[in-house]
């Protein structure tokens, strides 16, 4: 950049896109839904402990509460998206081969997605 | 979890396999480890995020930080099972 002709300052270069191209958004993601976590494992330990040799109507009454069921869907939300971020920033450390590494990338992403939409399925279900 | 939540929603009888699978001793193998992994990722990332927020960079406090993460993994993990096993 030609400092004595650009208006840009340095700060605005360095929040723009970078020459990853995506610049902070990734990152920002994986640390947002990493606190959001935080509170939803705890919740859904309490849920697993509260589950634990439960009857299916036990279950279906737990899993059924307006509560438990919002975050249970959080917790599906964010987990997979927070586990997308996650495997793809392994593959891109780890795979040197650019197009297994973009097929990899893309396979797990729709395998993630899909498990969170079969697993939202079967919560509304159970809760409506 | 996916697979436990789908049993829910089709029904009592598929309901009563992903039962049986978590209560058997393989599959209670299994969710020990995953708990395991689960704990220790999540102190981890704690710690991870204490670092993002400048906060215990020296050497000596990663060193404790880590020790710290794995024994609350383990504290945490062993608290969990003593629930399941002795309290429910």
């Amino acid at each position: 950049m030609n400092k004595s002709r650009s208006m840009q300052t340095p700060l605005a270069a360095v929040r723009g896109l970078g020459s990853a191209k995506s610049g902070l958004h990734h990152w920002w993601n994986q640390r947002m839904t990493a606190v959001a976590m935080v509170p939803l494992v705890i919740w859904m330990v309490s849920l697993c402990i509260l589950m634990t040799g439960a009857s299916y109507q036990d279950a279906l009454a737990i899993a059924s509460h307006p509560a438990n069921a919002t975050v249970l869907i959080l917790f599906v939300v964010v987990g997979f998206w927070h586990a997308i971020l996650g495997l793809q920033v392994i593959l891109e450390d780890y795979v040197a081969a650019e197009g297994l590494r973009l097929v990899l990338i893309v396979v797990i992403r729709m395998f993630a997605i899909a498990l969170a939409a079969l697993s939202i399925l079967s919560i509304l279900r159970v809760a409506l | 979890m996916a697979g436990f939540l789908i049993a829910l929603a089709s029904g009592p009888e598929a309901f009563a396999i992903a039962q049986l699978c978590v209560s058997h001793p393989l599959g209670q193998i299994a969710l020990f480890g995953y708990s395991l992994a689960l704990f220790y990722h999540a102190c981890n990332g704690i710690r991870h995020l204490f670092w993002d927020a400048v906060i215990g960079l020296s050497i000596p406090a990663v060193y404790k930080s880590g020790q710290v993460a794995i024994v609350m993994a383990l504290c945490l993990t062993a608290a969990l099972w003593s629930v399941i096993y002795f309290v429910v």
